[in-house]
């Protein structure tokens, strides 16, 4: 059994947020969801600033809060580490949400198909822009089951009323592809593998790197390890927060 | 006093006289509205809330809904506290509100559960999987279990055990509702042995029931002091300062409807007496200075060397954002606390003093409870996303509004099929 | 001791041991960390089901006790 993990080399990345787009598109979120995100951070007083970019996927944690306090088990993590959300058992309590410290996770507050950001009820809008034909609004990836468990487990397409989070694209993982995120990187800030291969690229850069990974003194235990730079602190303040208004 | 002297007409017991009918219809306008603003958000998901997700979206994913679940189950506290005080302690002053306190519990604890099935994005599944699924490590398992299936079973066993005298006297007397009372009374004669027998039952069952008041209302504390990333919640203090609360509110709300059964039944005011109100509000300054004292520490503890993000929280509520909610369930639980001191280094109780303390200290539980959801998810960040904000839209305010009402018309029609007040003393005779 | 009484007792207690089985045998296990997708499922299916019921036959021993016929009722 594979044991997953992620490193992010923050000494790579330029904050281009290719990757939050990279994830939209293959997850099909909807609008004002980011399972993946991309911090730009300012420090300092002007003019001796410093720019930081910290890109946050959720950290499929070892001790996962948002696990332990699952009512209902939906919230699970596979033997492989990948922490994913049932859609068919989740009850929409948000309990997973609240224990998170991460901020990963992501309610659908209304139906995945109308939040998305073309309106797939307008025919002729979407015909014109795929080229005479409607496209399926979805990646019909995201409507097969994986797993030991076949839960239905895979994009952000499915209920109105349920948590959905980053799933570390395991609709990929399962064919043996990376997650988009890291596929999609320019300057390949991700690597994504198997700890339990020492010849992993993921466990070499991890012998070889700095590490530290997020809020380590809560205990969470994430499988996302950031190389070479340093966590944000109370220092640390967004130059361009990406906020959802509060539109209907 | 005979069974005789207070026959049916005297309880108000079938009687819909037009304040009835003019509360019952307006209560009934109020849930409609409720409803149509269920149905709303039904139809449209959750988005009709002013809810939304923390760090990216700048909200907070559990608000109005959620305070309430807490303060609803925290009313529920009334109940089984003034029957096990009646049944242990044996205070007689007490006896005649025991049933519609037990009446409180059953009917906040079912308002408890509808605003847990008001927040949940998927209401459905949520009754079927929790008792599918449900798993003990989750600190929702003992809300659900505990409470919802436990606490208020045990409360209708309760209800219904202590009624069960009344419905025979009352199956005495031809009515429309006759073979209500009978089916309730259950065979019941009110003969020695059978009274011998509701002793020792309500005796075991105050004492089996007391410590699942305490879990109860841990569990729910729990729900939040659990939890080891948010600033504001993980404290030791969470449990325990619940079980607190959830007395002062519901011996404050009992108080209330005392007062008002004993104004609008004037064939009550010979069992409701001011002594029963001098204990209530005793209970009520106690347990005031208990929460009030809980408070001190928990701002003490977490602005004095805390964690930064702790110490940013205690500023917003001293000073900040949340500072009119906080002075006011702190100055409201004050005040009366004040006014019960007063009264008791003056040694006389007024009625009317003991209902504005009451009333105080439910504003303050609502504001309490209020502050003890929000602010962490809002402000409680850990990573550098910045403040969010929470308004509530009239879609939350409109179903909390009507699960009240639904719960006033609940009491106000249970009153007209039974006696609200026990017939006479149970232990006269 | 009364028929009554045993009857009440036995499901008093019947109730209280269904609870304790189902809540640390039936239902899902406890993990720290929960890092396996046993963590997730009930041991017996409905297993939480069968804690409330436990928990509620508790206090039907209560109603059981009161109700049951014979001694007493009539004088």
């Amino acid at each position: 059994m594979p044991k997953y993990a992620m490193t992010i080399d923050l000494a790579r990345c330029m904050g281009c947020r290719a990757c939050m787009v990279a994830c939209k598109v293959e997850n099909n979120t909807p609008e004002e969801q980011f399972w993946m995100y991309v911090f730009r951070l300012e420090e300092g007083e002007f003019p001796d600033t410093r720019l930081t970019f910290l890109p946050r996927p959720c950290q499929h944690c070892d001790n996962a809060p948002c696990v332990k306090v699952c009512p209902v088990g939906a919230r699970y993590k596979r033997e492989d580490g990948i922490v994913l959300t049932d859609f068919q058992r989740c009850i929409g309590c948000r309990y997973c949400e609240v224990a998170c410290p991460y901020g990963v996770n992501y309610f659908h507050w209304k139906s995945p198909k109308k939040g998305q950001y073309l309106n797939w009820n307008k025919d002729a809008e979407v015909k014109e822009r795929g080229n005479g034909e409607t496209p399926p609004w979805h990646n019909p990836d995201h409507d097969r089951r994986y797993g030991e468990e076949r839960r239905l487990t895979a994009g952000a397409v499915h209920y109105k009323g349920v948590m959905g989070k980053c799933t570390f694209c395991v609709h990929r993982v399962e064919k043996g592809l990376e997650p988009a995120c890291v596929a999609n990187c320019p300057v390949r800030v991700f690597e994504f593998g198997d700890l339990e291969d020492p010849e992993s690229t993921v466990s070499r850069k991890l012998r070889e790197s700095n590490r530290f990974r997020l809020l380590e003194d809560v205990g969470t235990e994430p499988r996302v390890f950031y190389l070479n730079g340093q966590p944000p602190t109370s220092e640390h303040r967004q130059l361009d927060a990406v906020k959802g208004g509060k539109k209907g | 006093m005979s069974i005789q002297a207070r026959t049916l007409r005297d309880t108000g017991v079938g009687r819909w006289g037009p304040l009835s009918v003019a509360a019952g219809a307006a209560l009934l306008a109020i849930v409609a509205v409720g409803i149509a603003a269920y149905s709303q958000q039904l139809i449209h998901g959750e988005v009709v809330t002013g809810l939304r997700d923390w760090g990216t979206q700048g909200g907070s994913p559990w608000g109005l809904y959620i305070a309430f679940v807490v303060y609803f189950i925290g009313v529920s506290f009334a109940g089984i506290s003034i029957a096990a005080l009646v049944r242990l302690l044996r205070i007689e002053a007490l006896q005649p509100i025991t049933r519609m306190a037990e009446l409180l519990t059953i009917v906040s604890l079912v308002l408890g559960a509808f605003s847990v099935l008001a927040d949940l994005g998927q209401p459905l599944r949520g009754i079927t999987n929790l008792f599918r699924y449900a798993r003990p490590q989750s600190p929702f398992f003992g809300t659900f279990s505990l409470v919802m299936a436990g606490y208020l079973f045990a409360s209708l066993v309760y209800f219904y055990l202590a009624g069960r005298r009344d419905a025979y006297l009352l199956a005495q007397e031809p009515s429309r509702l006759q073979w209500f009372y009978r089916w309730w009374a259950a065979g019941y004669r009110d003969t020695p042995a059978q009274r011998a027998r509701h002793e020792r039952t309500s005796f075991l069952l105050a004492i089996a029931i007391l410590p699942l008041l305490v879990t109860a209302h841990s569990t729910l504390g729990l729900v939040f002091g659990l939890m080891g990333g948010r600033p504001g919640w993980f404290s030791a203090l969470q449990a325990p300062g619940f079980v607190v609360l959830a007395g002062v509110s519901g011996l404050g709300h009992i108080a209330v409807m005392a007062a008002l059964v004993r104004w609008l039944l004037p064939s009550t005011r010979e069992q409701i007496r001011p002594a029963t109100f001098r204990l209530l509000g005793i209970f009520l300054m106690v347990l005031g200075m208990i929460y009030l004292y809980f408070t001190l520490i928990e701002v003490l503890t977490a602005g004095y060397a805390a964690h930064e993000r702790e110490q940013e929280l205690v500023a917003l509520l001293l000073w900040g954002t949340y500072a009119p909610y906080f002075w006011a369930g702190t100055v409201g639980l004050g005040a009366a606390v004040t006014i019960g001191l007063v009264q008791g280094l003056r040694g006389s109780w007024n009625i009317g003093a003991v209902v504005a303390m009451g009333i105080l200290v439910n504003i303050a539980a609502i504001a309490k409870r209020l502050i003890i959801v929000t602010p962490s998810l809002t402000h409680g960040s850990l990573l550098p996303y910045g403040h969010g904000v929470y308004i509530p839209t009239w879609v939350e305010v409109a179903i909390i509004v009507g699960l009240m009402s639904l719960g006033a018309l609940a009491i106000l029609a249970f009153s007209k099929l039974f006696p609200i007040v026990p017939l006479e003393s149970e232990h006269a005779s | 001791m009364s028929t009554r009484a045993l009857l009440a007792a036995s499901i008093a207690l019947a109730g209280f041991i269904l609870g304790v089985v189902a809540y640390f045998v039936l239902a899902a296990p406890w993990g720290f960390p929960p890092d396996s997708v046993a963590h997730s499922n009930p041991r017996v299916p409905f297993a939480p089901a069968i804690f409330v019921a436990g928990v509620m036959m508790v206090f039907i021993a209560a109603i059981v006790y009161e109700l049951w016929p014979g001694n007493g009722d009539h004088t």
